[in-house]
């Protein structure tokens, strides 16, 4: 569960704010898509959650944790796919695998066992011996998503996870993010598509210039979109594709 | 060859920032400040090694006016610079290849594959032809003053420089582009950055051996001004295998004769035909040598269920994010060379000039030993180790050099104290490398074993602290955005900042060994150190939070 109260965020000395006194709440056992055109805030409304930025005011809590008051705790809640994998070119994807799984304190064996199990189904086992940068943008955004993932975290917040990734891997991924939420637990991820959003989310919640407009499942959405102040987003968000 | 000119054009700005200059001027004069400072200093630095250059000349030339052989002052300066355009010019070839500014993007535009090579080419030409203006404006300078020639003098001997870095500049694509193609050498540009840098460091310390062999020699430039003109002599040997650099020196010399102009024009030409040869024979294979540099072996290598025990293996945090330090550090040749490597190599240098140069070795004994004072050798032993140990950058530039990665450790659950532990671990590692190859240095010189471990002891700690302050500065003023590892490394205040601060204390250590007697001394180096030590900790260990949360 991730919790978000009267958040805000302005970026330096910015006079416009980022995010502008947000809340919204994500229940245990559902899949929530976040949406919006760029520079809307997702990203930085992720980042607030995982403790990579300080908010202004406000507070978020994850499963019940105050990501302020303990940030190492929160995190050990979280598992997180930025939305850029650009990491640490210079190790090999088994040491950076190795590296999570010191972080999160997991014993060899069973670290083994989850990453050779998620890296048999991303098909990247054969490359993780690799340099990072020699892999494709793509395998670069599995090896992340396996580093998010092996540490069985109860919340998952993805940011835009399905680019750059094959079909097949986004299928994957849909199934586990299903898994994963019909077992109780939270996913939390952002994207640009509202046609994915449409088939895996159980809720979604819109957000434009740093507020949230909307909270709801796609179908009430729809039934809500002649508002005037749904209108524009919603052509913005399907109609241009 | 209009697109291979604007191509050149992009290529230019690129590398040598000239039209972010303009604007800077225009728009941001900090900037522009920056940069003229920068060239100043540049500039500063090497006026030394031109004063000497330009002396040498004027003694030659006044030395060879009594046997009316003046004109070697043009032929050593044509000799110079063609020597020196090759041997540059191979380094900026290489460094081309490698710093692909194209990237993919030029690749995939309609451009002729010669005018690709063009394109290099001049761009290469343009650092050549700086090289080369300074040797020849100063032996044409010299020459044409001393002897009073007139305007048409100095025109031929521009049109003759401008020539003179075409024909060595070809040579090295020649040498260079089949071995890119077919040692397939572009895959190995970690090693070339190594060998690259290793280079550089050779070039200095010859350079530091040629300075004071000249300074030595009691007979002064004479003598070498006679070998150099000797039979088998340097002038000699580059007359006879590079022959064209006759022709220059000739043309420039009797430019008021037929045979002259002649000679001058014969060189035109042939430094014209052989740029053309070098882009109608090699344009294609340099092409393919660039198509694919980023490529990097795969040897595909599965992990197979017997060594699984051994691939994962845990590890506690702090000895994880302790080797993540080092191998991101050394893995990056960048890092590597700026950072770790000089630990070992500037005891290198000072070992290779003590045996080469005795006489300096002589100098820095009787400093150490002579004075008999322990409170010297002490002062000289521990500002060494200070010296050589500070000298690494590692954690004066440990929070820029994570670069954006610092945010996916921020996402992950780790102690900013561990991570810090870590860095400063890091550092101190090297650091104590660092004073133990010293110490060995200086067991070498005869200092007394005691004074060496008592140096260690107070080295070490005044490292710790200064370590402890790199830190800081990184914490409070961390360079994240950047978008190649020069800059968190090469170009970053914090570690200029810590070289200043390590002066500052040997120096503030050379001020209270002079003033206070023996034995409240040992004392003083001990109790300085540890009282900054904890002033340094103390701070860190409240703000720490703090910090990294604001990062
Ligand atoms: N590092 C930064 N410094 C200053 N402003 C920033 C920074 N990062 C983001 N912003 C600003 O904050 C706002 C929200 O950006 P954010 O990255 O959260 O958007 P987003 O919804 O993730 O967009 P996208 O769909 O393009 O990923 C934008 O106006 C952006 O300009
Ligand atoms: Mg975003």
């Amino acid at each position: 569960m991730i919790t978000i109260q009267n958040v805000s965020k302005t970026y330096g000395k910015n006079k416009v704010k980022a995010l502008d006194n947000i809340n919204l709440e994500v229940r245990d056992g559902e899949i929530f898509g976040f949406l919006g055109p760029n520079g809307a805030g997702k990203t930085t409304t992720i980042k607030l959650i995982t403790g990579i930025l300080n908010m202004d005011e406000g507070s978020i809590l994850v499963n019940g944790i105050d990501v302020n008051k303990n940030p190492i705790e929160a995190k050990k809640q979280i598992g997180y796919v930025p939305d850029n994998p650009e990491i640490f070119n210079r190790l090999t994807g088994l040491e950076y695998l190795n590296f999570i799984g010191d972080v999160f304190e997991m014993d060899s064996k069973e670290r083994a066992e989850k990453i050779m199990e998620l890296a048999e189904e991303f098909e990247i086992k054969s490359a993780l011996k690799e340099s990072i940068s020699s892999y494709s943008h793509g395998m670069k955004q599995k090896l992340v998503l396996i580093g998010a993932l092996m540490h069985n975290p109860p919340v998952w917040i993805l940011d835009e996870p399905m680019v750059g990734l094959d079909p097949k891997s986004a299928f994957t991924l849909k199934k586990m993010m299903r898994q994963h939420a019909d077992s109780g637990k939270t996913v939390f991820f952002s994207t640009h598509v509202m046609e994915v959003a449409e088939k895996v989310c159980d809720r979604i919640g819109i957000i434009k210039g740093g507020r949230i407009i909307f909270v709801g499942t796609v179908e009430e959405l729809k039934e809500r979109k002649n508002d005037e102040s749904l209108e524009n987003i919603f052509l913005e968000l399907i109609e241009n594709e | 060859m209009s697109n291979g000119l604007n191509l050149a054009k992009i290529y230019i700005n690129s590398s040598y920032g000239l039209s972010k200059f303009i604007r800077d001027l225009k728009y941001n004069k900090k900037n522009a400040a920056k940069t003229i400072g920068l060239i100043l200093l540049i500039l500063f630095s090497l006026s030394g090694m031109f004063g000497m250059y330009l002396y040498f000349n004027i003694k030659m030339y006044d030395l060879l006016k009594t046997i009316n052989q003046q004109g070697a002052v043009i032929t050593l300066a044509v000799v110079s610079a063609s020597i020196l355009t090759l041997m540059f010019g191979i380094l900026t070839v290489i460094a081309n290849y490698f710093y692909n500014q194209e990237g993919d993007i030029i690749l995939a535009l309609p451009i002729k594959k010669m005018d690709l090579l063009f394109a290099k080419f001049i761009n290469a030409y343009i650092i050549e032809l700086i090289v080369t203006l300074v040797f020849m404006g100063v032996g044409v300078g010299v020459y044409g003053i001393k002897s009073g020639e007139g305007i048409l003098f100095y025109i031929v001997s521009i049109i003759a420089t401008i020539f003179i870095p075409l024909i060595p500049l070809s040579i090295c694509y020649f040498l260079i582009i089949p071995l890119m193609r077919y040692g397939n050498l572009t895959k190995k540009k970690d090693l070339f950055m190594i060998l690259g840098g290793l280079l550089g460091v050779l070039i200095a310390v010859v350079y530091q051996l040629l300075v004071n062999k000249f300074a030595n020699t009691n007979a002064g430039p004479e003598e070498l001004i006679k070998s150099l003109m000797r039979e088998n002599g340097l002038i000699d040997i580059v007359g006879r295998i590079y022959y064209p650099s006759i022709w220059i020196s000739n043309g420039i010399l009797k430019y008021k004769s037929l045979s002259g102009n002649l000679y001058l024009l014969a060189f035109v030409l042939l430094s014209i035909l052989v740029v053309y040869l070098l882009l109608l024979s090699t344009s294609n294979l340099y092409y393919s040598s660039v198509i694919g540099s980023s490529e990097i072996t795969k040897k595909n290598r599965e992990i197979k269920t017997e060594e699984l025990d051994r691939v994962f293996k845990k590890r506690r945090p702090l000895s994880s994010l302790f080797s993540r330090e080092m191998k991101l550090m050394n893995r990056e040749p960048v890092y590597f060379l700026n950072g770790p490597f000089v630990v070992l190599l500037l005891p290198l240098i000072l070992v290779i000039m003590f045996t080469v140069n005795k006489q300096s070795f002589g100098q820095i004994d009787s400093l150490i030993n002579g004075s008999k004072n322990i409170k010297y050798m002490l002062l000289i032993s521990t500002g060494l180790m200070m010296f050589v140990g500070s000298t690494t950058s590692i954690t004066s530039t440990c929070i820029s050099r994570e670069g954006s990665g610092i945010y996916v450790l921020k996402s992950l659950p780790i102690r900013p104290v561990d991570l810090i532990k870590a860095k400063f671990i890091h550092g101190a590692f090297f650091g104590f490398v660092a004073s133990i190859i010293v110490g060995v240095l200086l067991l070498y010189l005869n200092v007394p074993f005691y004074i060496i471990f008592l140096s260690f002891v107070i080295g070490n700690l005044y490292l710790f602290v200064i370590y402890l302050v790199g830190i800081i500065l990184e914490l409070n003023w961390p360079k994240l955005v950047w978008d190649n590892p020069q800059k968190p490394m090469k170009q970053n205040v914090n570690a200029v900042f810590i070289i200043f601060i390590n002066f500052a204390l040997i120096g503030i250590n050379y001020l209270i060994t002079k003033n206070i007697s023996q034995t409240i001394l040992i004392l003083a180096f001990f109790i300085i150190p540890i009282i900054l030590l904890l002033c340094a900790y103390i701070y860190l260990n409240k703000n720490i939070e703090r910090l990294y949360n604001r990062l």
